[in-house]
């Protein structure tokens, strides 16, 4: 039975990969909640004296081009990012979720609403923020809209064969028998138990947001300076890959630390909520 | 005393494909009625269009269903819903399958009091125990917070039925509700059944094709064979002289326990699907007894000496 049995947190917390990614997200996480209190620099302030510094004992991990310390902007950077990625998470979740509910419980809208989905499916994600970001202008919010518009197919995919799945189900005849409404058997007894695949992906569209806001951020289409964004400071250090490697390199193991991360977690939820591989954990 | 449910020349049809043909039938206030029939014979969809639960593409061809003076089959969605669970409710044969596994059993039953009888939490909780109580589960004050997956086929049966029982309604309509049941959990189930019908004057359809329950609980007694009624009649005259053929064949395919051991009869051949019924008698092809004129007509339900009501024109000859 899909749903979340009692048990599953306990399962979820036994299973290593998900131990491991919640505490690799969870310290990236709290890098970047309290990015003013740790990072030891401004992470604005020009400093032409101390312009490609490698890493020393001052500047732990190297200054860019403007003498701005590295560390520091990777950590209010990975604010940024892990907003951006939570913002599309939620907003997928809330929007891709609610259509896909609909296409897969009401009939006459599924074939509509998909192929609606389907058409928004064939833009690649990066052109059409590419376009948003033109028509809009780029700036955190206007990214967040662009990759939740990109991936919210994803998740009303993946909503929609939960629901109709679980619709099959007879406690779902027997909620109508006993006079339970559309939208009552929709809300209490269908979704609640549709909800765990929908759990799991929107882990994996987290990962996939920061990642593709890293992509934005190094075209130029991301927030723009001076704002850190992990892709930025990448970006920034691109021309100077040779001989201040550092200034690239950091940011980017924060973004793959970070989506591995999440990835272990997904993981973890999938086998956690998915009543086939329960045996397979131990 | 006037009927609380009339069945009239029911047809019900998917697309042009008629899956019941003019299915009449009643039950009167406090009668327990079973409707037999093998697999495809269309007892459950008899059922579920009582309930205005027709699977999507099915619909009421012709005939009606009133229930307590009000054609059902006329009635919009929206009065359907506020009569169901309500004055009319069904248990179903999936008793694993039929709760919903992320809420726990109190809530479940809460969830039909706090609909139909505007109770609010704590009382729908304190009611869910009592009907818990009343359906016989044991420790029902820990079981009413635990999940389903937590209870036994038997409890979870039970859960159910005081879920159907919570708004206290006039008819029962229970879909085969002990087959995936082992035998003494069927029998706990049936006696629960009958002694609730007697406490609340609650009528029931019971929808089986175990002969054997029948004989147990039942009053009256419809045979279903391939979306018609067959043989209609009271339990014991229809176990006694059954007339039409396809009742003495279910009858004759029960296990006995005295007599000599030998191969058990079976009606060869299987119900033919509802898009290539024979035309006439729809049992004639797999009938002992039929004649060419069998073929011919749909035969129409008549009284028979037995004193069962059965539609077959060979009823005499078959005895």
């Amino acid at each position: 039975m899909a749903g979340k049995a009692p048990g599953a947190l306990s399962r979820l917390i036994a299973h290593p990969s998900f131990r491991w990614g919640a505490l690799l997200f969870g310290i990236i996480v709290l890098c970047a909640v309290f990015a003013w209190w740790l990072a030891p620099h401004d992470p604005f302030r020009n400093n032409f004296r101390t312009r490609f510094r490698a890493p020393d004992e001052t500047f732990w991990l190297g200054t860019d081009r403007f003498g701005r310390d590295i560390l520091s902007r990777t950590l209010h950077g990975a604010k940024v990012s892990l907003r951006i990625g939570l913002g599309v998470a939620a907003l997928t979740a809330l929007v891709g979720g609610t259509i896909g509910a609909l296409a897969g419980f009401v009939k006459r809208l599924d074939g509509p609403l998909m192929r609606f989905m389907d058409a928004l499916m064939a833009f690649p994600a990066v052109l059409l923020a590419i376009a948003l970001a033109a028509a809009l202008g780029p700036s955190e919010v206007n990214a967040i809209l662009a990759l939740s518009i990109a991936y919210a197919p994803r998740t009303a995919r993946v909503m929609r064969a939960g629901v109709m799945v679980v619709r099959e189900f007879p406690f779902v005849e027997g909620a109508r028998a006993i006079g339970a409404s559309p939208a009552r058997v929709l809300l209490r007894h269908i979704l609640p138990n549709a909800m765990a695949p929908l759990v799991v992906q929107q882990t994996y569209v987290f990962a996939l947001a920061i990642l593709a806001e890293a992509v934005l951020s190094f075209l130029g289409v991301g927030p723009p300076p001076p704002t850190p964004t992990l892709g930025g400071i990448i970006a920034d250090g691109r021309d100077y890959i040779q001989e201040a490697p550092w200034i690239s390199l950091v940011p980017g193991v924060a973004i793959a630390m970070t989506v591995l991360g999440l990835n272990l977690m997904g993981d973890g939820l999938r086998d956690a909520l998915d009543p086939r591989l329960r045996t397979a954990i131990r | 005393m006037s009927a609380l449910l009339r069945v009239e020349a029911l047809s019900v049809a998917f697309g042009k494909t008629e899956v019941l043909d003019g299915v009449s039938f009643d039950i009167a206030p406090g009668e327990v009625l079973g409707i037999v029939g093998e697999s495809g014979s269309g007892k459950s969809m008899t059922a579920l269009a009582m309930m205005g639960l027709l699977p999507p593409g099915g619909r009421i061809a012709s005939g009606r269903i009133v229930f307590e003076d009000v054609e059902v089959s006329r009635l919009p969605e929206r009065e359907l819903a506020k009569m169901r669970g309500a004055r009319m409710a069904m248990i179903f044969q999936e008793p694993m399958a039929s709760l919903n596994p992320v809420l726990t059993v109190g809530e479940q039953i809460a969830e039909v009091l706090r609909h139909h009888r505007g109770m609010d939490r704590r009382s729908a909780h304190n009611e869910a125990v009592s009907l818990l109580k009343l359906v016989e589960v044991a420790a029902a004050e820990r079981r009413v917070d635990e999940y389903p997956h937590q209870l036994s086929g038997g409890m979870r049966q039970r859960a159910m039925i005081a879920i159907a029982l919570a708004c206290r309604p006039r008819l029962l309509v229970a879909d085969e509700p002990t087959t995936a049941l082992d035998a003494t959990v069927q029998a706990g189930i049936l006696d629960l059944l009958r002694g609730l019908r007697q406490e609340f004057g609650m009528a029931v359809l019971l929808i089986t094709h175990d002969l054997g329950v029948v004989a147990d609980i039942c009053e009256r007694v419809v045979v279903m064979y391939a979306g018609r009624v067959a043989e209609t009649g009271d339990a014991g005259a229809i176990f006694a002289e059954p007339g039409h053929p396809y009742t003495q064949a279910l009858l004759a395919a029960i296990p006995r326990l005295e007599g000599p051991i030998g191969t058990l009869p079976a009606i060869a051949g299987v119900v033919p699907s509802p898009a290539d019924f024979p035309p006439g008698c729809r049992f004639a092809p797999r009938c002992p007894h039929a004649i060419p004129a069998c073929e011919a007509a749909a035969p129409v339900l008549r009284a028979l000496a037995g004193g069962t009501q059965a539609a077959c024109i060979r009823a005499e000859h078959a005895a």
